[in-house]
């Protein structure tokens, strides 16, 4: 009856739902082991970078209006190439949902559930996750509208909340013989910001109406403003020192806010829900991403999308409890997307350059 | 697939054990702990309160340790909370002078096995989220803080905003105290520096955080000292830290000279002598203080430059009448006199800090690390030698705003 | 006659006593008003309430039967405006060669509003059952359908399910005809359409589909039309029931539609562009299509400042998730993570708990159960020893339980919040839907602490977002996020910015107010 559709409000929290994820827990402690104090400053200029690149993204969506990411490459680079490079980042998505549910459900371990086993916290998530999956993308839109003001909401009394605590001193001294290491750091600030790829999944849903591009850019400034500050307050409340011992600064963070003799004395049981809703989004985000891949890689119709969603849950469930070293999860989850977006780095340009050249030959 | 799903939730539930699930009247909710050294015996420590129950029977069988010999004596506050509460709302009527907690008191080398051990000793499941306070006595803290505080920041359920104290003698102490309005002398003990806006001798801001945060990164600094007699707590003063080891204590002058300095002073009065006269007494309660630290270099040895400005009412005199004589003419002799009085004992604080202890409890180094990058790099290596010999010139500032009710 | 009897009976696959009455449409009327009277006593069984009353008209021979239901009709309209008239009066009853003449009987002799000619039984006694009565005139293949109907009710009261502070006091009650009275009163509109369709096989209902041409969407009508139509069962009694037979999802247990008692609530739905249903015989109405922040509202917010309205929205939402979460959440905390509470709150439950044998959840649950049990008896006791279930309920559940040791005190006060918090929901099957996710949510929080409860949360927010109310998102307007209509969603915005219908309706006219006043004029 009606045609459902995506709308732009659902553009900007979707992305906004795919960057956040459980790198939010852990960005500062990331960036400070790089660049020291001056870590927000590479993650500031990564994330600039990341909005250039964003638009290569959404140019190759634009070009292809009725299609989404896996669908386009099959076309630009035929049948065969065509899965050759999809393969990796259908690979990559059950991957990084598979190591990020493992890495939420350590962080949940300490902070919430000490004697759960991991297995259940991750079982029960995953259920939930497939659950919403399988409703299609509307749903997942849908979702993300709710869970985005709760989330804003959330960090940003916890970052005005924790503001009485910041000793800006111990941001300074800014760029101070510390060059390097703010260039050697862009790359990894970067790297966080990867999950704006999604628009070139959901573009084909949405209205395609002309302002939908301001949308995605705000979509990926919340994301970029949210972690610099986050870096910035969290230096400013732990120091660099503290900071670089710290394994998830942001829920130590939510966990020192106490105001003196009042109900809400500790913060962190509110904040803890929302933590567990961002990762939750980006979790069905990116299985959204690899049953779109895995079914166009294998051909697969989308009558039987639940199947595809039972076996790559599982595969995501087994991936995340093969490791059994906590720290060593969080090593492999760093190399994974870094691998990942050099690779994306090098391919999604030259999909684009090669679409607009192909459109440029066939306007002629 | 939605009766499979439903059929694995609801699978899991029940699979599910309740692993973390324990009623909140089975736990042992830790108020306090107290860190002593051992052996020896802290000061004025007979054994018996140690292992033994005071009629004399066999000490409890002591803690086998599998490495190191017992360096630590831990004693945690247990809140014995049906009498508390049954004494308070009077239903129980006498029993009243009873304390409401119970102090437990184990040896051992490592926290995290005397927790342990705790739990053969104590049917409750020892619980730290409500921890309130961590008081350590002189002797441990004299040995290092960093030695014996990871337990504290690893273990998740510590809260950051712990409050922490230096005990004057044996810390198990000050647990045993039951102050007079309260149930629990750790609820007391972290309750007590919010009086830090009335009186500058207490010392602020030095909770668990703070001070791993300093530890971290390696900056000297101040933690409060408390004494106890029978049933009278009091934190003033503080204990000059250095390098993560108390190196002496900080007179409540010297505490309240630091918290001018370090931008912490939150109110409190200062006292002088009426200028010009004998016996007579003037006071000012300080409302506002602020401080700024100015670093230079002269021939590599560093300058600071501290200036603070300091706002306040005239409280009080005494033993001279100044009734309507509070003119401008006055106020400004009572400004100058006020101002060399802060500049005086922030001097003095800060020679013995330097000659003494060497202790740089301003934070100095922070400054030359911040506003100083360069110079900092040249003299990391050599800071301490460097300290003593830093000038460092205070200029106050005083202003009297409002004078009460009487001029 | 007889023969026809037995034709009738032997035919097995058309028996005319079955149930099913479509098949009478084959037989028709004789000339024979014997023939015809004994025939529809037989289909009607010879009911003692069908009255016939046998006459000769005018002062001719012929002759002519009435036959009706005595409680359905007017008996002085059919001695005075019937009878009477047809054995008195000779003057019209024939034709110029002296006889009778059945249209010149309907045309000019009864003075009565609704007069149809009837040929078919099955059109004959679905009259009659409705409480028409039927006139047969001797040597005429065709009889008269006379509405002298008077059906005995209450009548017009008070809402007893959504009382309301100010506004309309009126309720409907069982009578259609009264509760379309109710609302023609309302709209006068040419526009506002009443289409009447009957359902039940044997019940026959007459259900009416109210709607305003030219705002409610076409497509919206015309797919209410169809899942109407294609409802095939013996029996309805209310709306609520044929509503149920006609949502997407019935195996949901949050409301689909909107039931509603009050005509001033059906008038404002249909001018969003909604889609009314009434039943005869049943005083509720149905609204189609619903969403969850539709249900939230209460036609109190729309007679209040919009501050207030809007604050006192805010709290009903509360007390939503406060009727869901609460026992699940004490639960969690006290039992999973008691290091989120104040220490002299943990302190204090802790003490009201010491003595208590059981652990927190089964002393959840059996309160839980306790209040399931109250609330059924006091919908089930008569009014007279309603007084009984408050006092025992009250007293021996709450305060002996407490002294007895067996709840702690603590308990009894998060289950009566959690209770009053589910009768603020302004809507009744919405707060029983709550009253039943409640208890998953304990079980959740039993084993996983604060996140089961999250989860249980996430899960259920993709169960709103994929449920869908005849087309429309649960969640609308809030998700997917339409910021024009969710000026009366969580707040109620004042009136001035909802010059505009909701968009998420789809209405054809989608202009409400002039866009005057302190709203953007170039918004048209």
């Amino acid at each position: 009856m009606r045609v459902e559709r995506l709308s732009k409000v659902q553009v900007m929290t979707i992305t906004v739902g795919a960057i956040f994820g459980v790198d939010i827990l852990m960005v500062q402690h990331h960036m400070v082991k790089i660049a020291r104090q001056d870590g927000w400053i590479s993650l500031a200029i990564g994330g600039l970078l990341s909005i250039g690149f964003a638009f290569i993204y959404y140019l190759l969506a634009v070009l292809h209006p009725d299609l989404d990411m896996p669908e386009i490459k099959l076309k630009l680079c035929g049948p065969f190439l065509g899965r050759l490079l999809l393969f990796p980042t259908a690979l990559y998505a059950v991957l990084y949902a598979g190591l990020s549910a493992r890495i939420f459900a350590q962080a949940l371990k300490m902070f919430l559930l000490d004697r759960t086993p991991i297995y259940a916290i991750i079982a029960l998530m995953l259920v939930v996750v497939a659950y919403s999956v399988y409703k299609g993308i509307y749903v997942i839109g849908s979702i993300s509208d709710v869970i985005f003001p709760l989330c804003v909401f959330t960090v940003v009394s916890m970052l005005l909340l924790s503001f009485q605590q910041v000793d800006l001193d111990r941001l300074k001294p800014v760029l101070f013989e510390n060059m390097d290491n703010v260039i050697r750091g862009i790359f990894p600030g970067f790297r966080h910001f990867m999950g704006f790829g999604i628009i070139a999944y959901i573009y084909c849903h949405t209205y395609q109406a002309k302002g939908t591009y301001k949308w995605f850019i705000a979509g990926l400034l919340i994301p970029i403003a949210f972690y610099v500050l986050l870096t910035v307050v969290s230096i400013g409340v732990f120091s660099v020192g503290s900071l670089e011992g710290l394994i998830f600064p942001t829920l130590t963070l939510s966990k020192s806010i106490e105001f003196p003799a009042t109900f809400l004395e500790r913060l962190e049981s509110f904040t803890a829900v929302i933590w567990i809703a961002l990762v939750f989004e980006s979790l069905i985000v990116f299985f959204y991403i690899s049953i779109r891949d895995f079914s166009v890689l294998f051909g697969i119709s989308r009558k039987y999308d639940r199947y595809t969603i039972i076996v790559l849950i599982i595969a995501a469930y087994i991936i995340s409890l093969l490791e059994p070293h906590g720290i060593q999860v969080l090593n492999y989850f760093r190399i994974l997307v870094s691998t990942y977006t050099l690779y994306s780095l090098i391919i999604v340009p030259l999909l684009t350059g090669y679409a607009l050249l192909k459109r440029r030959r066939s306007k002629q | 697939m939605k009766r499979l799903l439903l059929v694995l939730v609801i699978l899991i539930i029940p699979l599910a054990g309740c692993w973390d699930r324990v009623d909140i009247d089975m736990r042992g909710y830790v108020l306090g702990i107290a860190l002593d050294a051992y052996p020896p015996n802290p000061i004025g420590q007979n054994s018996s309160e140690f292992e033994a129950s005071p009629e004399e029977e066999e000490p409890l069988e002591r803690m086998e340790t599998h490495a190191g010999k017992p360096k630590y004596a831990m004693t945690v506050q247990l809140p014995m909370v049906k009498r508390a509460q049954n004494a308070s709302s009077g239903q129980m009527g006498g029993g009243s002078e009873g304390s409401s907690t119970w102090e437990i008191t184990q040896i051992g080398s490592s926290f995290m096995c005397m927790n342990r051990e705790m739990a053969t000793r104590t049917n409750l499941l020892m619980y730290y989220e409500h921890l309130q306070v961590i008081i350590i006595s002189d002797e441990i803290a004299k040995q290092g803080l960093e030695k014996v505080m990871d337990f504290f920041v690893r273990d998740p359920e510590m809260r950051r905003r712990v409050k922490i104290y230096i005990s004057k003698g044996e810390a198990k102490r000050i647990l045993d105290v039951i102050p007079r309005i309260e149930d629990y002398a750790s609820m007391y003990l972290s309750l007590l520096p919010l009086n830090a806006k009335k009186t500058s001798r207490m010392a602020t801001d030095t909770d668990l955080g703070e001070m791993i945060i300093n530890i971290h990164s390696g900056l000297d600094f101040v933690l409060p000292k408390v004494e106890a007699i029978k049933d009278e707590i009091k934190s003033s003063g503080g204990a000059a830290i250095k390098n993560g080891k108390m190196v002496g204590w900080l007179t409540e002058i010297e505490l309240e000279a630091v918290k001018l300095m370090r931008n912490l002073y939150r109110g409190g009065v200062l006292t002088i002598k009426t200028p010009g006269e004998e016996e007579g007494l003037n006071v000012l309660e300080i409302t506002k203080a602020k401080s700024t630290i100015k670093p230079s270099v002269k021939n590599n040895v560093p300058h600071f430059d501290i200036r603070i400005k300091v706002e306040g009412n005239y409280a009080e005199d005494v033993n001279i009448h100044t009734h309507g004589q509070l003119d401008m003419e006055y106020i400004k002799k009572l400004e100058k006199a006020f101002k060399k009085e802060i500049e005086t004992f922030c001097a003095q604080t800060i020679k013995r800090m330097q000659e003494e202890y060497g202790a740089d409890v301003l934070q100095l180094k922070k400054v030359l690390q911040t506003k100083t990058p360069a110079y900092w790099k040249k003299i990391a290596d050599h800071w301490d030698e460097i300290y003593p010999e830093a000038s460092i010139s205070i200029t106050a500032d005083v202003t009297v705003r409002l004078l009460g009710l009487e001029t | 006659m007889l023969s026809l009897l037995k034709k009738l009976a032997s035919s097995k696959k058309d028996r005319i006593y079955e149930g099913r009455t479509e098949h009478l449409k084959q037989f028709r009327l004789s000339a024979n008003i014997g023939d015809n009277t004994t025939r529809l006593l037989d289909i009607m069984n010879n009911s003692f309430d069908i009255k016939t009353r046998t006459f000769k008209i005018g002062r001719t021979n012929t002759r002519a039967a009435v036959i009706y239901i005595s409680e359905l009709v007017n008996d002085f309209i059919i001695n005075n405006n019937i009878i009477k008239s047809l054995i008195l009066e000779s003057t019209f009853v024939t034709d110029k060669n002296g006889k009778v003449d059945l249209d010149l009987i309907k045309d000019s002799m009864l003075s009565l509003a609704e007069v149809k000619e009837a040929e078919t039984f099955d059109e004959i006694v679905l009259g009659i059952m409705s409480g028409d009565t039927f006139l047969c005139i001797q040597g005429f293949a065709k009889g008269l359908l006379i509405s002298a109907r008077q059906y005995k009710g209450r009548t017009v009261g008070q809402p007893n399910l959504e009382p309301s502070v100010k506004g309309p006091q009126e309720a409907f009650v069982e009578m259609l005809s009264v509760n379309l009275g109710l609302i023609r009163r309302r709209i006068r509109d040419p526009n506002l359409t009443f289409e009447i369709h009957k359902l039940g096989r044997r019940t026959k209902a007459d259900v009416v589909l109210m709607y305003i041409k030219g705002i409610a969407h076409k497509d919206l009508i015309d797919k209410i039309r169809e899942k109407l139509l294609a409802i095939d069962i013996d029996r309805v009694t209310t709306a609520v029931e044929v509503s149920k037979l006609m949502i997407d999802k019935p195996n949901s247990i949050f409301p689909l539609v909107q039931v509603t008692e009050r005509p001033d609530r059906v008038v404002a739905a249909m001018n969003e562009g909604r889609v009314a249903m009434i039943i005869e015989g049943a005083p509720d109405g149905i609204i189609i299509p619903v969403t969850l922040p539709i249900l939230m509202q209460s036609p109190d917010d729309y007679f209040e400042s919009w501050l207030a309205a809007s604050v006192i929205r805010i709290t009903r939402y509360v007390c939503f998730f406060i009727s869901i979460l609460f026992p699940a959440i004490y639960i969690s905390t006290t039992s999973f993570h008691p290091g989120m509470l104040p220490t002299r709150l943990v302190l204090s439950i802790t003490a009201s708990r010491t003595g208590v044998p059981f652990p927190a959840v089964l002393e959840a649950l059996l309160m839980e159960f306790t209040l399931e049990i109250l609330q059924e008896a006091g919908i089930r006791l008569p009014r007279v020893v309603g007084q009984t279930v408050s006092i025992v309920g009250g007293l021996v559940i709450g305060q002996a339980a407490v002294q007895a040791g067996v709840v702690s005190p603590i308990m009894v006060i998060v289950i009566s919040i959690t209770a009053l918090s589910s009768f603020a929901i302004p809507d009744y099957s919405l707060s029983m839907a709550s009253r039943i996710i409640r208890i998953p949510f304990i079980l959740l929080a039993v084993t996983f602490g604060s996140f089961g409860i999250a989860m249980g949360l996430l899960f259920l927010l993709a169960y709103f977002s994929s449920l869908k109310s005849f087309g429309l998102s649960y969640l609308t307007p809030v998700a997917p996020f339409r910021p024009r209509d969710s000026r009366d969603a969580l707040i109620r915005g004042p009136l001035w910015s909802m010059h505009r219908r909701p968009e998420f309706l789809r209405p054809e006219d989608t202009q409400r107010q002039a866009p005057t006043g302190r709203s953007k004029p170039n918004e048209s």
